[in-house]
């Protein structure tokens, strides 16, 4: 394909997608909907109006860089920070009367459900990969009972859906120890993507030629050097993209959560919709959000890989 | 001569692979202190399976092997130990590629025999004076040429102080020009006393480093002599039919 043919068909892509952007706008346009884009900034950042008041009796000295200054009734001279005064100077306040207030800018719920996504994401995370390395071993392991054990969770986890699994993990093994939702949660969410990270694990450690582990063994290594400064090292570089496709499906399959009242990103979505009447622009800019978290962890991905392979050439 | 004085010791050793392929069919060889034994045969005569039965890469079906006094036949820590008294070197190299060549030849004392760092470096650099490429140790394997990277092979192998080294045709995966450059680091080590069991099609060095040469043929041994009696055997027509073939 040449330049041209080349620079033609990326025009058509632009062409495609103004094309179906259009067709969206248009069909949403016969649904007669009021679109209300200007309240939904105000989800994700506010600004918050934080009242002070005067600790005492007394009158109001004057405004002057940015500060009120107040004089109370025993001659006593104090100065409030405050970006918008409501009193002017000679004005008399009791105590408790509001001098004025500053803005500050406070998270919105969708930007506080963003968070709390994120961190039950990371921290599951953290325990699938634990559990993946874990099984992955096990199940390459010649013992059967350690085979077989692996091979009955990875079939169990990879043969149920999400959604009920978090069910379970909820109302069952959540009541039977007393957990608290969002440790029901997470689990659930870590044990799932377990059963794919050791399937990731496992591809990769098979994925490592046999003449590795023969040359660590004939230097004397043991089961775990073996695995420790051998295998793993070099299987971990191969599977990163698959992890890191693996984890980008943990953050969207996390969504799953807000079903056991768990306050995510798609929860306070659900929330926001429930008492305003913008369904389309709140689900639109939650899943925009998904998007930038994904995005992010594979560009972050994609430079690391790129580091180690420069790391080894 | 006592059971002291040999490095290797086997008996009637037997092995059939899970596929029904019998590779060894009664493999009974010594190999005393010092001693360079270098085997020769077919392609799959067993010489590769019988060499990996040495250091237990392979197990065995029935027989005993015993290797500078232990039975191979161990466990765990003691058989950690005999495999890293074990130097064996490979048709393919085997260097971890994700390790610099300073970093393949340290391992092994640091993970293994627990030796300090240091010291391991400098062991390191001795040997890779010894093997000609001293300028490489910051290098990785990809960087290397094959017989660069089997002298590395060499090395690491060299650095766990191994009281025996095994190899593999470990010239036969390198091109023709690289060939004389591994050999000659291997008869550097035998000329140093180091007792070698050596699988080879490369007969000059057979001729000059052995002080036997056994022939395999289908899972046995059925000549071990010195490199003159072999060479000039007239009754062994395998033997006779290999050498031909090779020349
Ligand atoms: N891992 C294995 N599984 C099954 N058969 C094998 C295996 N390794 C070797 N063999 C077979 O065993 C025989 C001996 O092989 P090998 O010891 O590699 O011979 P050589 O090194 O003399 O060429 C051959 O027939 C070979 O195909
Ligand atoms: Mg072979």
């Amino acid at each position: 394909m040449n330049r041209y043919t080349k620079t033609g068909w990326n025009l058509a892509y632009v062409a495609v997608v103004i094309g179906i952007g259009y067709f969206i706008f248009i069909s949403s346009s016969k649904v007669n909907y009021i679109w209300r884009w200007k309240a939904i900034p105000s989800y994700i950042v506010y600004k918050s109006h934080d009242a002070v008041n005067s600790p005492f009796n007394g009158f109001v000295e004057g405004y002057k860089n940015g500060k009120l200054i107040v004089k109370s009734l025993n001659g006593k001279i104090k100065r409030f920070k405050i970006e918008k005064p409501e009193v002017k100077k000679g004005d008399v306040v009791d105590q408790g009367d509001e001098l004025g207030y500053n803005i500050s800018s406070k998270a919105g719920p969708l930007l506080v459900g963003l968070y709390t996504t994120l961190k039950i994401s990371v921290i599951a995370i953290f325990f699938a990969i634990i559990i993946g390395i874990i099984t992955g071993l096990m199940r390459i392991s010649k013992n059967p009972l350690l085979k077989n054990l692996a091979v009955t969770y990875i079939e169990l986890i990879r043969g149920t859906p999400l959604l009920v699994q978090i069910f379970i993990f909820y109302f069952f093994i959540g009541t039977v120890f007393n957990l608290d939702r969002a440790v029901s949660g997470i689990g659930a969410l870590a044990v799932f993507e377990g059963a794919y990270i050791a399937e990731i694990v496992r591809a990769g450690i098979q994925s490592i030629g046999k003449g590795q582990t023969e040359a660590a063994l004939s230097i004397g290594m043991n089961y775990f050097q073996l695995m420790r400064y051998i295998i793993m090292p070099q299987a971990i570089k191969r599977t990163m993209p698959a992890m890191a496709g693996q984890f980008i499906s943990l953050i969207k399959d996390s969504s799953l959560v807000s079903v056991i009242s768990i306050t995510d990103l798609t929860k306070a979505g659900r929330e926001i919709v429930t008492s305003t009447f913008s369904p389309f622009e709140i689900w639109f800019t939650v899943a925009a959000m998904y998007l930038a978290l994904t995005y992010s962890l594979s560009f972050l991905t994609q430079i690391l890989e790129r580091r180690m392979a420069k790391s080894d050439r | 001569m006592t059971d002291k004085d040999y490095v290797v010791k086997t008996v009637d050793v037997h092995k059939t692979y899970p596929n029904g392929i019998k590779a060894l069919n009664g493999v009974s060889l010594n190999v005393i202190y010092g001693e360079v034994l270098v085997i020769i045969g077919a392609s799959g005569s067993g010489k590769s399976t019988f060499l990996r039965t040495l250091n237990r890469l392979e197990e065995i079906d029935s027989g005993s092997i015993e290797v500078l006094g232990t039975d191979i036949n161990c466990k765990g820590s003691k058989l950690t130990k005999l495999r890293a008294e074990i130097g064996m070197v490979f048709q393919h190299f085997n260097l971890f590629p994700h390790l610099s060549v300073m970093e393949n030849i340290t391992i092994g004392q640091i993970k293994v025999k627990k030796i300090d760092k240091q010291t391991a470096i400098e062991t390191a650099n001795d040997l890779l004076k010894k093997v000609g490429i001293y300028d490489k140790a910051a290098a990785y394997p990809e960087q290397l040429s094959g017989g660069q990277q089997q002298r590395v092979a060499i090395a690491r192998a060299l650095a766990m102080k191994p009281k025996l080294m095994l190899f593999d045709e470990v010239t036969s995966a390198l091109d023709p020009e690289m060939v004389g450059e591994v050999l000659d680091v291997m008869e550097k080590v035998a000329k140093e006393g180091m007792t070698m069991v050596v699988v080879t099609h490369e007969m000059d060095f057979a001729k000059k480093a052995a002080d036997r040469i056994a022939f395999m043929d289908k899972g046995r041994i059925t000549e071990i002599a010195t490199p003159e009696e072999i060479l000039t055997n007239e009754n062994n027509s395998h033997l006779r039919q290999f050498l031909n073939k090779i020349h």
